[in-house]
């Protein structure tokens, strides 16, 4: 079983090679092989909800990112999902970036600091002030690759939504508000 | 280099003539055999799913919204139709994201984890492979749709689950 720091750092790693492929191979190419990613997921996680087989590789990575009793392999969907549809939503490659950091250097952050948090937020119990100050600083490195006042009002918008428990994953909910954002004050 | 391989694929799978799947995705085009398909699906869920009072819902808004977004991401992104068959005549609206994909992948995302996903997963597959078969949308429309499909999805859950909270709190 990984530790939570270790998930983290791959969680922020990942971000770094979907960024990556994104500069590399431009957005319709990498939307498309998103696309197939997501699909593969779907199915991969179906059969390991259904049919409990070991799967070479994939229960690997499945280690590396999954939080023990889980639905296994639904985290990195949603990850995988939040990117993607970021990917889509926009022709330019700092606002997909900004975003991107956002999810994985500011989430990541946030769970590495928020866990040994002390001060709990009075709104979500599960949650502590350390962790969302560290989403907060870790997405201000948006700033750098789109140094815009909307990013800090998307950065703002993202830490308060992220600190809410809305029973989503914040994974897929931090890339949908924040693209969404982008994309309402474009 | 891979998008020069990516057009070769669109273009070789509207060059295809699959006698069977040629008429089943003529059917599948018109508006009114999507509809008699996906509403049939629509009910088979009734019988499929077990929790089919938290999962219909669910369904409902998210076909709703899907149908909202595509149309809404037609008109922001403005892509011509590819057109590149002469199966089916080519209309005039625009491409991406592809709304007759996105209904399918609507009703795959909600069967995860349901021995009933196989089913919805052909569905959606012949759907999206359909749409270029008939050589009316390309590769990246059909990847559009199934990002279209995970928003709509997305809100629809946690609109639905909200719903019920606040439902079961006043019951309490």
């Amino acid at each position: 079983m990984r530790s939570e720091f270790e998930r983290q750092v791959f969680h922020i790693f990942l971000g770094f090679v979907f960024i990556l492929m994104h500069l590399f191979l431009k957005r319709e190419i990498f939307s498309i092989i998103m696309a197939f990613i997501i699909m593969g997921g779907l199915i991969t996680i179906q059969i390991k909800m259904c049919y409990k087989i070991k799967i070479p590789y994939i229960d690997f990575f499945l280690r590396m990112f999954e939080r023990p009793r889980v639905a296994p392999g639904l985290g990195s969907l949603w990850y995988c999902a939040g990117v993607f549809v970021t990917g889509l939503l926009f022709y330019s490659f700092n606002k997909f970036f900004a975003v991107v950091l956002m999810l994985a250097v500011g989430d990541g952050l946030a769970t590495i600091f928020g866990i040994h948090g002390k001060h709990k937020l009075p709104w979500n119990k599960r949650k502590t002030f350390e962790g969302s100050f560290a989403f907060f600083a870790g997405s201000l490195t948006a700033l750098i690759v789109y140094p815009f006042p909307i990013t800090f009002f998307v950065i703002i918008v993202s830490t308060v939504i992220e600190s809410i428990d809305f029973k989503l994953d914040d994974n897929a909910l931090i890339p949908l508000a924040a693209g969404a954002l982008y994309f309402l004050f474009k | 280099m891979v998008g020069k391989m990516i057009k070769s694929l669109e273009f070789f799978i509207a060059d295809l003539n699959i006698p069977i799947f040629h008429e089943l995705s003529i059917f599948l085009d018109h508006p009114l055999g999507l509809l008699i398909v996906t509403s049939l699906l629509i009910f088979s869920m009734t019988v499929l799913f077990k929790q089919k009072r938290t999962v219909m819902p669910i369904v409902l808004m998210s076909l709703l919204l899907t149908s909202i977004f595509t149309v809404g991401a037609k008109f922001v992104y403005l892509d011509e139709r590819p057109c590149i068959s002469e199966k089916v005549e080519c209309t005039e609206s625009y491409s991406f994201p592809s709304a007759h994909s996105a209904i399918g992948f609507s009703l795959l995302l909600p069967s995860l984890g349901t021995p009933a996903f196989w089913f919805y997963l052909i569905y959606a597959l012949i759907l999206a492979f359909s749409r270029l078969y008939l050589g009316v949308h390309t590769i990246l429309d059909v990847a559009g749709a199934l990002g279209v499909a995970i928003i709509a999805y997305t809100i629809s859950k946690f609109v639905i689950l909200k719903i019920e909270m606040v439902a079961h709190e006043i019951r309490i």
